[in-house]
């Protein structure tokens, strides 16, 4: 119980201290919203009503203010005319297709990395751990905003099996999955790798072995399971940072995620909709970090008798 | 393990090529790099939205390819006096839900705009309206407290049914509005996509197409879209880099027609050098603005002599020009005591500061031009900077030299925005002028104020080709190139025109070539 108030205690400043770091952030950035908002060629009149609309002139504390306000009741609405949307309606679309796209990423990553990794790790040195070494370095070089164009032209142009973007069809989900889960899986691989060749050094796989155990069960029963705790820690803050939504990636697939929201949202220098996303972030973060620890008491029975 | 991910992927290909959404082949789909955020042309304020509700509500005119107001809804329109435009409705007209368009409904939505509880944001610029009254069913009259030449471009908003036009439907009218537009809108469900459908009540008759406008935000998945046939048209929503490999494509046809955005050379007249009009000049003559064109805007741009492009209604044709010359460059600077130290050596006359935006495009410009410049002795530093810090330190004054694009020039009334004393970026204008270059001339002013106030589209002309001459010959800025507004069309589309505004407008007309 005591433990549960701490962590909701803990969420809620992480959470605050997002929202007032972006809105601080916000208004250290250069440049008036105005003109980004109405253009250059706009009336002086105009500028003056939607700087007193945006309370623009207003201290920090009472724009945060109307911000926790309105968040609070979920009435929040975006902060550029004609003020209708409500923010977390636009969340609430955008969230989910940003949570499927990241988990199916996820997906694509774990598929390529736990075979490279093991692989690699049981014969180090050997052809299969040279590949997958290669594979690494090349995913972790390539940048999305190449690799995303490049998978379009091949599998949607030239081949014609795909989508081009949007997500209008379930298809839709595959290259940005692979152009996401490609850096991941190559960072991934290397670190099941190592983690997997450090336990093959303990005594108890060398007592597996001793027992007369067939190499691949000493491998993926002992070895691995006992691996996986440094590897779940980087799953954990990897899909933190998924559902904070792959900005890139989803605007070159036209992606209706959160990172295509926020990018619009800064875009338009509508602040309540840049800081409601950063809010849903840091959630986000928050509740994947709580699922890693839960997932540690199942893979590492001594986290769960530690109090 | 990797066969099974190999199957799975294999079943998601097929699954896709199954539920691949039927595109249907009649309609014609149209990509814009940002969504509307409204529909409803009273709250409308990016360039998308504006574009977009004028297809569904249009108003009593609309802006040709030259820049000025003809009639739209209306079927005429003149001035009695400098502050009194009075218009007729077309007969017959309207609403796409068949209700009758009538002068009620123009004078309804007017007063919507102007009333402060439908929160327009537009309503301050209409501040010069006074009153606007119906004067039988098909006359509108517009009283204007001060007069205003340009009124009949602000006269193309849209036009609403009076019985909508409430601040508690604000929400309906933002997604579906009804207009006597060719368009209604049929379904607008997520911003990716918009639906409309031909408004068989139209007075200039039904387009041929359905019409599907789909938000793509990355410019590269734009034009893959457009290879895989999954867009028709494109309208200046692409980079002049692209075009020469868009041209190479055989179902795809490269449009490039004049446009109404113009780019500018700033000089701060503040500053002590710059102040010095033989500087400027010698600036002037050392650009090679026709290679920059040629090179860098692949051949989608033309020379600017002023900001007005050639085919607008005040172009001023008589104005003086600076061809490259960089001969006479050197001899100005020469004759000015501005010696090169070293003649063709690397040393420099002297060295200015050049600050730009962040954009690749543009900096790379702005490298040419700097070396251009370093071909007649003159040091430049270009210093791109991030879009909030280049226009606050562009409107205070702190830069030497500075490009921008003005976009769009419709009416030349922004020539006062640009060249007017009162522009001059300050606190009293909410740093909202667009003379950021300083340039103070009383002549200058009085010729604008002229130009504003005058009803006469002629006498409007005289006192625009005035200012044009005028401020050519003092260069506060050089015009640079008038960037071309491109389209990219499938090759089966016909009767699509690019229009140098970037209106969609002429979407209406197009057809599929059998």
């Amino acid at each position: 119980m005591k433990e549960a108030l701490r962590k909701a205690a803990g969420t809620l400043i992480a959470a605050l201290g997002a929202v007032v770091l972006v809105s601080l952030f916000l208004d250290l950035v250069p440049g008036d919203p105005i003109d980004a908002i109405l253009g250059e060629q706009a009336r002086e009149t105009d500028r003056a009503s939607l700087r007193q609309a945006l309370h623009l002139d207003d201290p920090l504390a009472s724009r945060l203010w109307y911000f926790a306000r309105d968040a609070a009741t979920l009435e929040l609405r975006t902060s550029v005319p004609p003020f209708q949307d409500r923010v977390f309606e636009r969340i609430a679309d955008a969230l989910p297709n940003t949570a499927l796209l990241a988990c199916v990423s996820l997906l694509v990553a774990l598929l390529l990395a736990f075979p490279l990794g093991v692989l690699g790790a049981s014969r180090p040195g050997g052809k299969v751990d040279a590949a997958a070494s290669g594979f690494a370095v090349l995913g972790a070089a390539l940048p999305r905003i190449w690799l995303g164009p490049v998978l379009i032209l091949v599998f949607a142009i030239w081949l014609d099996w795909l989508p081009v973007s949007g997500l209008e069809e379930p298809a839709g989900l595959v290259l940005p999955a692979i152009t996401l889960g490609t850096a991941l899986a190559a960072f991934l691989a290397r670190m099941i790798r190592a983690s997997v060749l450090d336990a093959v050094g303990e005594d108890y796989v060398r007592t597996a072995k001793a027992k007369g155990l067939p190499g691949h069960v000493v491998l993926l029963k002992h070895a691995l399971r006992n691996a996986m705790l440094p590897v779940l820690t980087v799953l954990g803050l990897q899909l933190g940072a998924l559902l904070g939504g792959a900005v890139v990636t989803e605007k070159v697939f036209n992606y209706p995620g959160m990172g295509t929201l926020l990018l619009q949202a800064i875009d338009r220098r509508d602040y309540n909709m840049v800081r409601a996303c950063v809010l849903t972030f840091t959630l986000a973060y928050v509740a994947v970090n709580l699922l890693t620890d839960i997932a540690y008491a199942w893979v590492d029975p001594r986290v769960r008798g530690r109090k | 393990m990797i066969r099974h991910l190999a199957l799975a992927l294999l079943a998601l290909v097929c699954l896709s090529a199954c539920t691949r959404a039927e595109r249907a082949e009649h309609r014609l789909v149209v990509a814009i790099e940002a969504p509307p955020e409204t529909l409803d042309r009273r709250m409308a304020l990016s360039a998308s939205a504006m574009r977009v509700a004028q297809l569904v509500t249009p108003g009593l005119t609309r802006i040709d390819a030259s820049g000025a107001a003809i009639p739209d809804l209306a079927e005429s329109f003149a001035a009695a006096d400098e502050r009194t435009w009075r218009f007729r409705l077309r007969e017959g007209l309207s609403f796409s839900d068949g209700q009758p368009l009538a002068a009620r409904d123009v004078v309804a939505t007017w007063r919507s705009v102007l009333d402060p509880a439908t929160g327009s944001p537009h309503r301050g610029g209409y501040a010069y309206l006074e009153r606007v009254e119906a004067e039988d069913d098909r006359t509108i009259v517009f009283h204007l407290r001060t007069p205003f030449g340009a009124f009949p471009v602000d006269a193309s908003l849209g036009i609403l049914p009076a019985r909508l036009v409430g601040p508690e439907l604000r929400e309906a009218l933002r997604r579906a509005p009804i207009g006597a537009g060719p368009y209604v809108v049929e379904k607008w469900e997520d911003e990716e996509q918009l639906l409309l459908a031909p408004n068989p009540r139209y007075h200039a008759g039904a387009p041929a197409l359905p019409l599907e406008i789909r938000t793509v935000r990355d410019e590269t998945t734009r034009v893959l879209e457009l290879r895989k046939g999954r867009v028709d048209v494109l309208l200046n929503a692409v980079s002049a880099a692209l075009l020469p490999a868009l041209r190479e494509e055989d179902r795809l046809r490269v449009t490039v027609g004049p446009g109404a955005g113009v780019s500018y050379l700033m000089f701060n007249l503040d500053d002590p050098l710059l102040g010095r009009r033989e500087v400027r000049e010698a600036i002037a003559l050392a650009l090679d603005r026709e290679a920059i064109a040629r090179f860098k805007f692949k051949g989608a741009a033309r020379v600017a002599d002023t900001l007005l492009r050639p085919e607008h209604w005040a172009f001023a044709p008589d104005t003086a020009r600076w061809p490259h010359d960089p001969a006479r460059a050197k001899a100005l600077l020469d004759a000015a005591g501005l010696r090169d130290p070293d003649g063709d050596g690397p040393g420099v006359r002297f060295r200015l500061n050049f600050k730009t935006s962040t954009d690749r495009f543009r900096r790379s410009v702005a490298l040419v031009m700097a070396a251009q410049l370093a071909e007649v002795g003159i040091g430049v530093d270009v210093a791109p900077l991030e879009w909030g810090t280049f226009m606050g330190d562009v409107k205070r004054g702190n830069f030497q030299l500075a490009t921008l694009k003005l976009t769009p020039v419709i009416d030349p009334d922004v020539l006062r925005l640009a060249f007017h004393a009162d522009s001059i970026p300050a606190e009293a204008n909410a740093w909202g002028g667009m003379n950021r270059m300083r340039y103070r001339n009383a002549q200058v002013d009085a010729l604008l104020e002229r130009g504003r106030a005058a009803a006469d589209p002629a006498a409007r002309a005289q006192a625009y080709a005035e200012v044009q001459r005028i401020v050519a010959r003092d260069l506060p800025a050089l015009p640079l190139v008038h960037e071309d507004a491109v389209g990219v069309i499938a090759r089966d589309v016909v009767g699509v025109d690019v229009d140098p505004q970037g209106s969609l407008f002429s979407l209406a007309a197009a057809r599929r070539a059998p």
